[in-house]
């Protein structure tokens, strides 16, 4: 037989976010949830509560090498062990914007649009990075955690310090999460605090329930990507 | 009826406006929303509450405040909850505890009189002969004994959340110096928690107290007041673990104030634990926040002011007010609201409560040395305090004896430890709040404490509290019913250590957790060792400072499961899910005979996402993988797959799997489903220990999905929807290449785990559902059926094909196992060669076999023992029945000598032997022609 189109890619969590309401759509050959009680609403909830949104979908490398730093420096982001930045990154004759996380000295995971992964690798290699990048896109889940009692709904699940002090906007961490290995981003939209967790996706089920369990006891909203993206842009 | 509610102008924490009411043991109650169980009993003008725990002795409301374990029920199925501080709930059901037929009316209530036979520690001393005899009684002491049953709900422990927060400063204590120090961490910029284990700040306290002691966190940005929550552990780098409602708290501070204060013990006197003796505290809040009346005519004894403080509130409440027996020789100054109290004694001694059942009266010994007695339904007791130093005593903190408080209270806190307020001997309150304000901007500055305030004093020794009296018993731990007679009996046994004679008599460590007895049992101990408290010391305090429910201890339960992305797939298919080294995996979909025999006979899919995929790169990869695995790796042609196996270093199999070239220097593994982890840190253990550098790993598991399309029809099943060519001369077995199924980027791998002629296909996990739906779509025609784990094992094992940790055990070389064709002892080096080597040399001593039985014989269960001649020879490893042949049959470690083809032995099945022939050959396809068909 010959190739066939591809189909839409869905995340770990697809048919509880469907069954939670959600209203989808296709992004970077996603299934992605757009929104679920209307943007507005969301936006509200995210400003003045907490939200969570479905991150499954974004496109994640994992650097590895001895020192991943001279990499990061050509990708234009020294960041220290530690640290998270967001960076423009030409791929694929687009521009994007990446966020880029330093785990360890010889370790930096970048997430970037979904779809992206093979343009980002294939930018990373020829800007000269010596770091060998893996593609975990299909291997990790993420959960966005966006509001001010994000750090609540998080404080179920780790017993990371979430203090201003020790996770500032721009910060990253591994640790556990509800016991399973975990990454722990923040990149705050604006004056919201915002964050993202990294899992493995065998355990996408698992999370979905401890998460949103998490949150009902502060009544958490669900978030799409509409939401999402006019926080980012401010709103 | 409510006979013992006061007017309305009393009862804080009440709305009259909003009746309740719930039963007791089947009995209604009346109540006002925001009552506790224990003050709506008690306006029902019920004193007993509970029995006690060994000589069940009736106990009615003492504290009031959560501290005692006087008032233990079960409501709506909850054990142990304290009716003193647990709110009552429209509809609530209450039973009591440990009594029968009744609270009221409990015939185990004759223990009370058996004390000469049940003295403490009887059970370690007489009940250890005949052999067997403990046994026997032990589950009769057990009911006899009693704080309750646990409910075995599994759901309960789900209602429990553990969070954990970072703090700048916690303080512990919501009194002057608690409040204080909170407001004063805050205006030096730290962020602060304050946990109080009252239903609100000042709770208790009369109100232009509570407003005081409030005011200074009301309102606060800084300061989060946790209201009605326990601390009740403090470990190791300030770890506080508080419970909160539903919620246990694991908090770490920077710095942390304990400002736990002090409270009143009862005194040590026989009676002390009739219903109607009260703490004076707990009269108080009796009366104050719930309007509800201790009793009608009172005797308060005190030792210092607070007796006369309560006793005007009770009078002006309407309680008589018999007599204020004041033990103090000489009161300074006259309290001016002793006027009008009745009869005011000083230098009275109050030596026992009188009464059965409940207290009658109060015997005193005059200042003239004179006994007498004054009726009263209600015996109030003031004034002997006990620092709440559980959690300063858990952090380490050093103890001092405090000649004001009369007590050891603690001192030198480790670093990042302050210590305020009477928890520490600061009486006044003016003087507290200072003391708390202090150590405030301490702990937020971390700067070492100024000196304490208290009075240091010299500790003397102790008068003996009496035994016994008319009425009954003097307890010094009531929680265990540890009376001063068995405290004797127990130093006469020469257990005069604290820490022994705790461990001895069991004092301390009932529900209480020394709240109400560690002055007591402390000075006991003294007095009858003819020593003092500061010799004696104090015994080792440990969590839980206060009770915690089992299912909060637990928390959420969170259990993490792996699952694949056609876990849903599954449950819509009606697949019985079961957990396999960590993953829910489908067992079987109804049928799991059938389900093998359409692989046998057509093509079945089966989803394989657990088993463990290992992306290994780089420039020595096949020089990390010939050193690995027992096999050589590294003249793997690119597009081959090989089957290899891992041993540990004295040669024993730990995992197996297939190893595929998809480039130079890039392979492709597979572990057994559940062992992924420990393979990736077995790789990279070795990868550091060999001096391997250029490889880099990935675990790509979860990242990629897999299904195994296996039978007769399975290459025009799959040939529909791939760009691969699947003819047998372009796609033979053990061969993989890279291609599109159903549109999506695949790995084909052509291997055979069940026998057949099929392929298993490695994709993204976001297309499974996609592949999935495809692949049964493009099979329909050809009959495909989903088939589960129990299919496989059956298919595989007709096939007599291994799995580790199932078929192996921890002494299990390829030498026992046949597999010496995955062995090539000519490499220089690899883990296992030397003790594969020796394996060798020595010659196998039980080998792993086929064996087959007759169509009349039962399945064997895994691990039955296999016989020969009467002689246990080894153990069936897996045994099932073939759907091909209908026998039973499986595989088995033997004595190697009975490794032999056509060998009878024996199976053990529920105790019958039943014969067995050993197979050294697959019982199916043996020359595996269809394999590579």
């Amino acid at each position: 037989m010959t190739s066939s189109r591809m189909p839409t890619a869905v995340t770990s969590s697809h048919d509880d976010l469907v069954a939670a309401g959600a209203i989808m759509g296709e992004v970077g050959g996603w299934a992605v949830p757009l929104h679920f009680t209307g943007p507005d609403a969301e936006i509200e909830a995210a400003r003045t509560r907490a939200g969570i949104t479905e991150q499954g979908h974004l496109a994640k490398l994992r650097l590895q090498e001895d020192d991943v730093s001279t990499t990061l420096h050509i990708l234009g982001t020294p960041i220290p062990v530690g640290g998270a930045s967001r960076v423009s990154l030409a791929a694929g004759g687009i521009d994007m914007m990446l966020q880029v996380a330093r785990l360890s000295p010889g370790e930096a995971w970048i997430t970037g649009p979904a779809g992206s992964q093979t343009p980002m690798r294939r930018s990373i290699e020829t800007l000269g990075g010596s770091a060998t990048v893996f593609d975990v896109t299909s291997t990790f889940s993420s959960f966005g955690l966006v509001g001010p009692r994000a750090e609540f709904v998080l404080s179920a699940l780790t017993e990371l310090d979430m203090r201003d002090s020790a996770m500032p906007d721009g910060s990253c961490a591994q640790t556990m999460l509800a016991g399973i290995y975990g990454l722990v981003v923040r990149s705050d939209l604006g004056t919201v605090p915002a964050y993202s967790i990294f899992f493995g996706r065998e355990y996408g089920l698992y999370m979905w329930d401890v998460v949103t369990e998490a949150g009902r006891a502060c009544d958490t909203a669900m978030i799409g990507s509409e939401a999402l993206e006019a926080l980012g842009r401010g709103r | 009826m409510q006979p013992m509610r006061t007017g309305p102008r009393s009862g804080r924490l009440i709305n009259r406006q909003r009746p309740i009411g719930f039963t007791i043991d089947g009995h209604p109650i009346e109540g006002f929303a925001g009552d506790t169980i224990g003050s709506a009993i008690a306006a029902a003008g019920i004193r007993t509450i509970a029995r006690s725990f060994k000589y069940h002795r009736p106990r009615g409301l003492l504290c009031v405040a959560g501290r005692c374990p006087n008032c233990l029920v079960t409501a709506d199925g909850t054990p142990n909850v304290r009716a003193c501080t647990t709110p009552a709930r429209d509809g609530m059901v209450v039973r009591s505890q440990n009594a029968w037929p009744s609270v009221e009316m409990d015939v185990m209530s004759v223990l009370d009189g058996a004390e000469k036979v049940l003295p403490v520690g009887f059970y370690y001393r007489s009940m250890h002969k005949p052999k067997g005899f403990w046994e026997a009684a032990r589950p009769v002491l057990r009911r006899a004994g009693g704080l309750g049953s646990i409910n075995p709900d599994p759901d309960m422990s789900l209602d429990y959340v553990h969070r954990s927060r970072h703090m700048d400063v916690v303080v512990v204590g919501g009194g002057e110096s608690g409040t204080a120090a909170a407001a004063a961490a805050a205006a030096a910029g730290a962020k602060v928690i304050l946990v109080d284990d009252q239903p609100h700040i000042g709770a208790g306290r009369p109100p232009h107290e509570e407003r005081a002691i409030a005011a200074p966190v009301s309102g606060a940005q800084s300061i989060e007041v946790w209201s009605g929550s326990h601390a009740f552990g403090l470990y190791p780098d300030n770890l506080l673990t508080v419970l909160r409602g539903n919620e246990v708290m694991l908090v770490r501070a920077d710095s942390m104030v304990l400002a736990t204060g002090a409270h009143e013990v009862p005194f040590i006197l026989p009676g002390n634990d009739l219903p109607g003796v009260m703490l004076a505290s707990g009269a108080a809040r009796l009366l104050h926040m719930y309007g509800v009346l201790p009793g009608y005519r009172a005797v308060v004894a005190t030792l210092d002011q607070s007796g006369y403080d309560v006793a005007a509130d009770l009078a002006q409440a309407g309680v008589e007010i018999a007599a204020v027996l004041d033990a103090r020789a000489s009161v300074p100054a006259f309290p001016a609201t002793g006027r009008g109290l009745g009869l005011v004694e000083t230098g009275a001694t109050l030596v026992e409560a009188t009464g059965r059942g409940r207290v009658r009266g109060a015997l005193y010994r005059a200042s003239d040395g004179q006994i007498r007695e004054v009726r009263c339904d209600l015996l109030v007791m003031a004034g002997r305090l006990q620092p709440a130093a559980q959690l300063a005593l858990q952090a380490g903190c050093g103890t001092r004896y405090d000649s004001g408080v009369g007590a050891l209270v603690p001192c030198d806190p480790p670093a990042g430890i302050y210590l305020a307020g009477r928890l520490v001997g600061t009486a006044d309150p003016g003087m507290s709040a200072e003391e708390g304000r202090r150590r405030g901007v301490e702990a937020t500055l971390r700067a070492s404490p100024t000196s304490a305030n208290g009075m240091r004093g010299l500790c003397a020794p102790l008068m003996e509290p009496p035994m016994d009296g008319r009425s009954g018993k003097s307890f010094v731990c009531p929680c265990e019913d540890i009376t001063v007679g068995d405290m004797r009996r127990a130093t006469d046994e020469g257990f005069e250590d604290v820490q022994i004679l705790k461990r001895y008599t069991t004092a301390t460590m009932g529900p209480c957790q020394g709240g109400m007895c560690l002055r007591n049992f402390s000075e006991t101990t003294a007095a009858m060792t003819r020593s003092t408290v500061v010799q004696k010391g104090l015994i080792t305090m440990r969590p839980p400072a206060a009770p915690v429910p089992l299912g909060a201890m637990a928390g959420a339960g969170h259990m993490p499961v792996k699952t694949t992305p056609l876990h849903h797939r599954h449950i819509s298919l009606g697949g019985r899910m079961v957990d396999s080294g960590g993953w829910q995996r489908a067992h079987s979909y109804g049928d799991p005979q059938a389900e093998a025999m359409a692989v046998r006979e057509r093509v079945g899919i089966i989803d394989v996402s657990t088993l463990g995929k290992l992306d290994v790169r780089g420039d020595e990869a096949p020089r990390l993988l010939d050193f690995l695995y027992t096999n050589m790796m590294s003249n793997l042609k690119v597009g081959r797959v090989r089957y290899g196996v891992m041993c540990s270093e004295d040669g024993t199999a730990l995992d197996d799997g297939t190893v595929t070239r998809l480039g130079q220097d890039s392979y492709f593994l597979t572990t057994t489903t559940g062992n992924i982890e420990f393979v990736e840190q077995w790789c990279k253990w070795w990868m550091e220990s060999a001096g391997v550098a250029a490889v880099q790993l990935a675990d790509a598991t979860a990242g990629l999905a897999a299904v195994n399309v296996a039978g007769p029809l399975a290459r025009q099943t799959l040939g529909g929807i791939t760009t691969a060519d699947l003819s047998p001369g372009a796609f033979p077995y053990m061969r993989a290449a890279r291609a599109e199924v159903a549109g999506v980027p695949s790995l084909l791998m052509r291997i055979g785990f069940v026998g057949e002629t099929g392929w298993e296909v490695h994709f993204p996990a976001e297309y499974a559902d996609h592949v999935w739906n495809s692949i049964c779509e493009a099979g329909e025609e050809h009959g495909i059926r989903p088939f589960g784990l129990e299919a496989q094992r059956i298919l595989r094992l007709e096939k007599g094909h291994i799995i580790v940790n199932q078929d192996t055990d921890s002494i299990s070389t390829p030498v026992e196992l046949g597999m010496n064709w995955a062995v090539r002892m000519s490499k220089k080096d690899f883990v296992g060669r030397a003790g594969l080597r020796n394996a060798t040399r020595r010659g196998p001593r039980s080998r792993l076999v086929g064996f087959e039985m007759d169509l009349t014989s039962p399945v064997p269960p895994d691990g039955a023992a296999i016989v020969d001649d009467g002689t246990p020879v080894g153990r069936v490893t897996s045994g099932r029945r073939s759907p091909t042949s209908g026998l039973p049959f499986g595989l088995a470690m033997i004595a190697n000598r009975l490794a032999l083809e056509g060998r009878q032995v024996q199976v053990m099945v529920d105790s019958d032997l039943w014969s067995a022939t050993v197979r050294l050959t697959p019982m199916y396809d043996p020359k595996g022609e269809r394999l590579r068909s």
